[in-house]
């Protein structure tokens, strides 16, 4: 179902009305039927999955605990393991793992075939898996103890505001975020329906119109010579959109509700190092892979050198090389199992390699050409250089295919065709335009001025905002971007 | 929420004001009378052609040249609907006189649209009147129409190709259209497992009457009126599912009026409704349909061959 969607608002109008109606301890059991029943838009399959999945964990994590050998703990983690990942590697991975196999076959000259599964991708699960997985090596690392009511758990796999595109939460802060105590609040109220409201805003007035530029300079790159520049640049900011649109809407849902679900977007285009960007954007995603994945296996490399350099490399460079290499090139996988978000996940890990590489030296220069004395110019320059490997970087991802991408790379020139000339002159302004709503947005609540505003006032500029996004929605009917992963 | 219902209230009415006062600014063009006056006079024109872009890409004024030796005006885009086409007629009638025949392509959502402000404001029509009251949000409510502006502002910043067809000075350009190339992939030629259908909107729907008027006009004025069914792809038509009934209605319009013939080509035996590229798009799920250049040329084969008797001198 589509936040976005008249069946959504009949669905989130009826759940409030009930939720906050209900006494205390049957809230859980409204959220938890909520949620399925908002997932079985999906099919019925797809909530089959969910509560086998969520099940199996579940058990996987009270087994661990009462499991006696560290063997037994480590087998049974990775059933658990296993049952949490299942539904993801079968129904997002097993054709594209599966041509790959029978491709290197064919390298031996097999002479076999791989007819694919054509299985259907589930929405959600890349999210719902990770929260499990998470939950799960948590308990394994003694970090939280395992869940004993079953309700709870599977409340927090399915949370429906974030069941489809997260935030990630993770357990061990989230479950005690839905036991706790929540009633009806006049402000979460009018501070979520703002939020949502935002968050609509960027999806349908933002991220789709400028769709209509991206989707047309994609789809025929010849002769399109600077479009192309523009159209990754402007793919940045719609992506941007459509993702923490949806964020927005899940947090806002949350807050409505009464809880607090983690924040997954700071102003990630004003970052000033790609670091700063993975720090920024999909907050949920990167802590996730950092401490499930970078951490693990950056250990596990530095514990394999064993003494402090490896050919004249510091281990702790080894380390961090391997592991965000791998961890990066993961990362592109999960986003959708295609070489071209192999190549992405790639890419930024190369990036955040050669930034670490390249910290002192950059410094040293920065001293040298003493832009240090200019902070503001540095930092624009920062900021410019950061945004422009990013849009590099989502060519791949948004090109239907490796070979489209670097076409579309190389067509890029500075020959500039009339053609597009309005739209392109239009999808700037907007750009402007959401730049400066969103610093407005982010920051009036710390304004004095703003504080000291009569409520009428500040009504009156909600409500104009409003009408702004009824002036500007594009009624696109598109779903978000983040829906296919 | 006392506080935000009637800002909302406000600002929607205050907004809308500013849009559509804005649209009358940015299409009002005192230079399209004068220009098509010049244009209309150059040739004796015995045929009007009307209707929306279906018409636009179905009927081709060099057919009827080559074919007929009649010259035909053009005069049919996207959001020219009956109302649109009645103020063009008496606009037309002052400039050259009436036509002998009309050609009038006919839609099956043609009671379903309405004609767009840009075209209506050549004739000063364009919101004629501001009804604050008309409906809880009238942003909402003229959400199509600020669409349709803004995709003409957009329009405006771009190169002359662009505007050429959206401007005042769109006739000139749309005489020599020949129509334009199938792209593989654009005709939806698989049936979906929920097909998305479309009924149909019977007469008086938004702009009904003023094709009555048209034809009253027409019938006083002694022209002979052509009502064409163009036609669809099999999947379009499919999607159209109430075509029996758009076709009743019509005829039951048309009656009484001796001087108006219809002409259904939207049948498997008037044309080849199946083979996809004599269309540039439509298909299953799609309502709207128009034909290719390929299509087009076909079309006015067929189409000619059977209204030359309009134009056979009398006996």
């Amino acid at each position: 179902m589509n936040f976005i969607s008249l069946r959504f608002l009949i669905f989130a109008g009826c759940l409030l009305s009930l939720f906050f109606l209900i006494p205390a301890r049957w809230k859980w059991l409204c959220l938890l039927a909520a949620s399925y029943v908002f997932y079985s838009f999906a099919g019925i399959k797809v909530i089959v999955l969910l509560a086998v999945s969520t099940f199996l964990v579940y058990a996987a994590a009270l087994g661990l605990e009462r499991a006696r050998t560290p063997r037994m703990r480590r087998l049974v983690f990775v059933l658990g393991l296993v049952s949490g990942l299942f539904g993801l590697v079968v129904f997002k991975y097993a054709d594209f793992f599966g041509r790959l196999c029978f491709a290197a076959a064919g390298v031996f000259k097999a002479g076999i075939v791989y007819k694919p599964l054509g299985l259907a991708y589930i929405v959600g699960l890349s999210f719902y898996s990770f929260k499990s997985i998470s939950y799960l090596i948590d308990v394994y690392r003694g970090k939280m103890a395992a869940e004993k009511h079953l309700g709870y758990f599977a409340l927090y796999v399915s949370f429906f505001p974030q069941l489809l595109m997260g935030p990630i939460d993770r357990a061990v802060r989230f479950i005690p975020e839905l036991k706790k105590r929540v009633s009806f609040d006049f402000d979460r109220l009018a501070s979520g329906i703002e939020l949502i409201a935002w968050g609509i805003f960027k999806k349908i007035a933002v991220a789709d119109r400028l769709a209509l530029f991206v989707n047309d300079v994609f789809a025929q790159p010849k002769d399109q010579g600077l479009y192309l520049l523009f159209g990754a640049y402007i793919y940045a900011f719609q992506i941007y959109c459509d993702f923490s649109g949806y964020t927005d809407i899940a947090i806002g849902l949350s807050r409505i509700l009464g809880y607090d679900s983690m924040e997954n977007f700071r102003t990630p285009y004003a970052s000033r190092s790609l670091p700063e960007f993975w720090s920024r954007w999909h907050i949920s995603l990167s802590t996730w892979l950092r401490d499930y994945l970078f951490l693990p296996i950056a250990y596990r490399v530095l514990r394999a050198i064993k003494s402090p350099t490896l050919l004249s490399i510091k281990a702790e460079a080894w380390a961090y090389g391997i592991g965000i290499i791998i961890t990066w090139t993961l990362g592109g996988l999960w986003h959708g199992a295609a070489w071209t978000f192999v190549i992405f996940g790639a890419i930024h890990g190369v990036y955040l390699l050669l930034s670490n590489i390249t910290k002192k030296g950059r410094r040293r220069f920065v001293r040298r050409i003493r832009l240090d004395r200019l902070p503001a110019l540095r930092r624009a320059i920062q900021v410019f250089i950061t945004f422009n490997l990013v849009s590099l970087a989502w060519v791949f991802f948004r090109a239907e295919s490796l070979t489209a991408a670097l076409a579309f790379l190389q067509k890029i020139s500075r020959q500039m065709p009339a053609t597009r000339r309005g739209l392109l002159v239009f999808n700037i302004l907007l750009v402007v335009l959401f730049i400066g709503l969103e610093a407005l947005f982010k920051n009036h609540a710390r304004w004095p001025m703003w504080q000291k505003l009569p409520r009428p006032l500040r009504t009156a500029a909600f409500a104009l905002f409003l009408c702004l996004t009824m002036i500007l929605a594009l009624d696109a009917n598109n779903e978000f971007i983040y829906f296919n992963f | 929420m006392l506080w935000l219902a009637l800002f909302l209230f406000l600002f929607d009415r205050g907004l809308f004001y500013l849009i559509i006062s804005a649209e009358n600014r940015f299409y009002r063009d005192p230079s399209f009378a004068e220009s098509f006056q010049e244009f209309i006079k150059a040739k004796p024109f015995s045929t009007l052609i009307l209707g929306t872009s279906r018409s636009f890409a179905a009927f081709q004024p060099d057919s009827f040249e080559t074919i007929l030796g009649q010259e035909a005006f053009i005069e049919a885009r996207s959001g020219k609907g009956p109302k649109y086409n009645w103020f063009f007629y008496e606009f037309y009638k002052k400039c050259a006189g009436p036509p002998k025949v009309v050609v009038y392509g006919i839609d099956y959502f043609i009671f379903q649209t309405k004609s767009k402000e840009r075209w209506l404001a050549r004739f000063d029509r364009i919101h004629e009147s501001f009804a604050p009251f008309s409906a809880p949000s009238l942003l909402l409510k003229n959400k199509n129409d600020i669409e349709d502006f803004l995709v003409d502002v957009i329009a405006r910043m771009g190169p002359a190709e662009n505007k050429a067809f959206r401007s005042t000075q769109d006739f000139v350009k749309a005489q020599d259209y020949v129509g334009r190339e199938t792209t593989p992939g654009k005709v939806v030629t698989q049936k979906p497992r929920d097909l998305h259908v479309q009924r149909y909107r019977a007469y008086p729907g938004k702009e009904g009457p003023y094709l009555k008027r048209l034809l009253e006009e027409w019938e006083r004025d002694g022209v002979t009126v052509l009502l064409i069914i163009i036609p669809d792809y099999v999947g379009t038509n499919e999607t159209n599912f109430e075509q029996q009934k758009s076709l009743k209605n019509l005829k039951r319009l048309t009656q009484g009026y001796p001087n108006v013939h219809i002409y259904n080509f939207n049948l498997s035996n008037a044309f080849p409704l199946k083979r996809a590229e004599y269309f540039y798009n439509g298909g299953w799920g799609k309502s709207n349909c128009h034909l290719s250049k390929k299509g087009a040329e076909l079309f006015n084969r067929l189409l000619l061959e059977k209204i030359a008797v309009h134009y056979a001198p009398a006996k």
